[in-house]
């Protein structure tokens, strides 16, 4: 929790659920194919070391894994953030236990279940069997009305099948849309595709979200939080969401541009205030590929340049802040932002922690408490 | 990684026919070839973007290794750049055989023996792939077309030259000599910064690239079909999507080449014991 102190001096809370992180395991001794499995992490290590301030990026070895305790301290801890929402990430073919296992993140969640926000996450190659597994899950999971209430969809998942590989599947097929229906049936409301590179077959465009449009218009009562809004495709993106009221913009890997790129940042949020408006966005960290504390700090202080303001006319306000932070995911997860605050403020982790709310001012002076 | 890149220009090969001017000379040429070799997605040569990571004449033939910002880079795209450097190359006079080396990407095996086998694409991944990425290839040239339009209108909005106007234009009545940009249906001439005029050159190049000579100046796709003047302000907006959608996407696959590149030289000494 922080508490925000405008430019006017004025003070308010805010409430942060951080939409999209992760516990994963890279470690060496999970690789199951190392070429592929390295590729993997490199690939995200580099995202981390190109993004974050310098005093921010780990070693290597602990970014291929960093472990349950470590990941609260930073999440919790320093971090800022009150609920952190799993977006789970499989990669069976390129890890032996996976990436980011649903069934190993649950345990995260059932010893913190009013922190850590679980959802899980399906795949429409994996027929009748994937069905019965995320059934399955809903039962166990939904320890808290806010779990099991989102899925991750990874349309550029490799998967062993007849033999050979399949790189990705799309999310307007007839056999998507049976997992769609089932998610209807399981009260998995939200949908979080995220757009990646690649996808079967090669020659589509990896990032194309014309799928999301088709699903999305197909499933009004379903939401869809596109992360990492369609990039590179924003263009794309912008005009789906501006069509489909229940598209989202998820924020993770965007909004790490704030500190080393805050040109391209500022353009990038007037933009998606001008088409979206302020209630559609919502603030991810990526954890671990960045650290939520200073992505945050950077974004209560953000001032949306004048010449933008105009050329847009958007602003980024304290309110529209607080709304990205975290109202609007408060809202579609179902989230009691009041009660969940009575809640935290001792809880175990707030205890173990010693977890105060701190003070953020956007005047642009270091934090103090 | 450390062979002989020819940049120093002292080392002919024995038996080597071609003089050390030569071998300069053809590596220039190449050089300069590869700089009109674009990235489709980013609307960015690969010589800016970094992906050429070295150039090589021995003999008549030329051998180029690249290395794209990912190990993930959408192998349709990459194959676009690839087969783009392959024939932009091939055409340069006294070469006499094109290598193209791929490095660090997850397919380079099977991309690069397809690339100098002279196969397309869809040779190349036969099932994995249904049609051709020319159609592709033509949805990015639309979205370069349009973000460069709107660096083109944004750049002469500055010295009071109106949307309105710019659509009443042909092509010809509009030039750019240096930095003056010469609007010949209002008789003005406009002193740009180098900066402006860089955008306005940029449309123009683009336009003068898909064969045009003539009609309208403002176009909206690859057709050439003007926008509709009801619907300038939807156009400009949604060109300047397009344009920041290319620029964010430069900038991120720039920063991430840059600390692959340090990742990979650290990794390099590791394993030497450096």
């Amino acid at each position: 929790m922080i508490i925000a102190e405008g430019a006017d001096g004025k003070r308010q809370e805010m409430f942060v659920i951080d939409y999209h992180t992760h516990i994963w395991n890279a470690s060496r001794e999970n690789w199951l194919r190392p070429n592929l499995a390295k590729g993997w992490i490199d690939c995200f290590y580099d995202y981390h070391k190109a993004l974050s301030p310098p005093e921010y990026v780990w070693d290597y070895e602990t970014y291929l894994y960093y472990g349950e305790e470590r990941a609260i301290e930073d999440l919790f801890g320093k971090g800022y953030v009150d609920m952190a929402i799993f977006q789970p990430t499989q990669l069976n073919y390129f890890y032996k236990k996976g990436f980011g296992d649903p069934d190993i993140t649950a345990q995260y969640m059932l010893k913190h279940p009013d922190r850590f926000v679980m959802g899980s996450r399906w795949d429409p190659r994996e027929g009748e069997a994937g069905k019965e597994k995320l059934a399955e899950q809903a039962r166990k999971y939904r320890v808290r009305p806010f779990h099991m209430k989102h899925t991750k969809l990874y349309t550029a998942e490799w998967m062993e099948e007849n033999g050979g590989v399949s790189r990705g599947w799309r999310l307007d097929s007839k056999e998507a849309f049976a997992y769609l229906d089932k998610c209807k049936e399981l009260g998995i409301t939200i949908q979080v595709p995220h757009k990646g590179p690649t996808i079967w077959p090669l020659d589509k465009d990896a990032f194309d979200v014309g799928d999301v449009d088709v699903a999305a218009t197909s499933y009004p009562d379903l939401r869809f939080v596109v992360t990492h809004i369609g990039l590179p495709r924003i263009e794309d993106f912008a005009w789906i969401a501006t069509q489909d009221k229940n598209v989202y913009a998820g924020m993770a890997v965007a909004i790490a541009f704030i500190h080393n790129r805050p040109r391209y940042f500022a353009e990038m949020m007037a933009e998606l205030l001008y088409w979206l408006g302020p209630d559609r966005i919502l603030f991810g960290s990526d954890y671990a590929l960045w650290h939520p504390k200073w992505i945050i700090e950077d974004f209560v202080r953000f001032k949306m340049p004048e010449d933008l303001k105009k050329e847009y006319g958007v602003d980024l306000t304290m309110e529209t802040k607080k709304k990205i932070l975290g109202e609007n995911a408060a809202r579609l997860w179902g989230i009691d932002i009041a009660q969940m605050k009575t809640k935290l403020r001792n809880d175990d982790v707030a205890k173990a922690l010693k977890i105060k709310p701190q003070v953020i001012r956007a005047g642009g002076r270091k934090r103090s408490r | 990684m450390s062979r002989d890149d020819g940049a120093s220009g002292q080392s002919v090969r024995p038996g080597s026919a071609m003089t050390t001017e030569d071998r300069e000379r053809l590596k220039a040429d190449a050089l300069r070839a590869l700089s009109s070799v674009m990235d489709p997605e980013l609307d960015e040569p690969i010589t800016e973007l970094g992906f050429v990571k070295n150039v090589s004449v021995v003999d008549g033939t030329v051998s180029v290794d690249l290395v794209m910002s990912t190990f993930w880079c959408s192998p349709n795209f990459v194959y676009m750049m690839l087969e783009d450097a392959r024939d932009t190359l091939s055409r340069l006079s006294g070469i006499q055989r094109v290598r193209i080396t791929l490095e660090g990407h997850h397919d380079a095996p099977r991309i690069n023996e397809a690339i100098n086998a002279g196969r397309s694409f869809l040779e190349c991944y036969g099932s994995e792939a249904q049609a051709d990425i020319a159609a592709l290839n033509r949805v990015f040239r639309e979205k370069a077309l349009r973000s460069r339009l709107h660096g083109m209108i944004t750049a002469t909005a500055k010295y009071g030259v109106p949307i309105d106007a710019l659509l009443d234009m042909r092509l010809g009545d509009i030039e750019l000599e240096g930095t003056r940009l010469l609007v010949r249906s209002e008789g003005r001439s406009i002193a740009l910064d180098p900066g402006d005029a860089g955008h306005v050159f940029r449309y123009m190049s683009f336009l003068r690239k898909l064969g045009r000579n003539g009609g309208p100046l403002l176009i909206w796709d690859l057709e050439g079909n003007p926008p509709d003047r009801t619907e300038l302000k939807a156009v400009l907006n949604r060109s300047r999507s397009a344009r920041l959608s290319l620029g964010f996407n430069a900038e991120l696959c720039k920063a991430l080449l840059l600390a692959r590149m340090g990742r990979e030289q650290s990794e390099g000494l590791d394993s030497t014991g450096v």
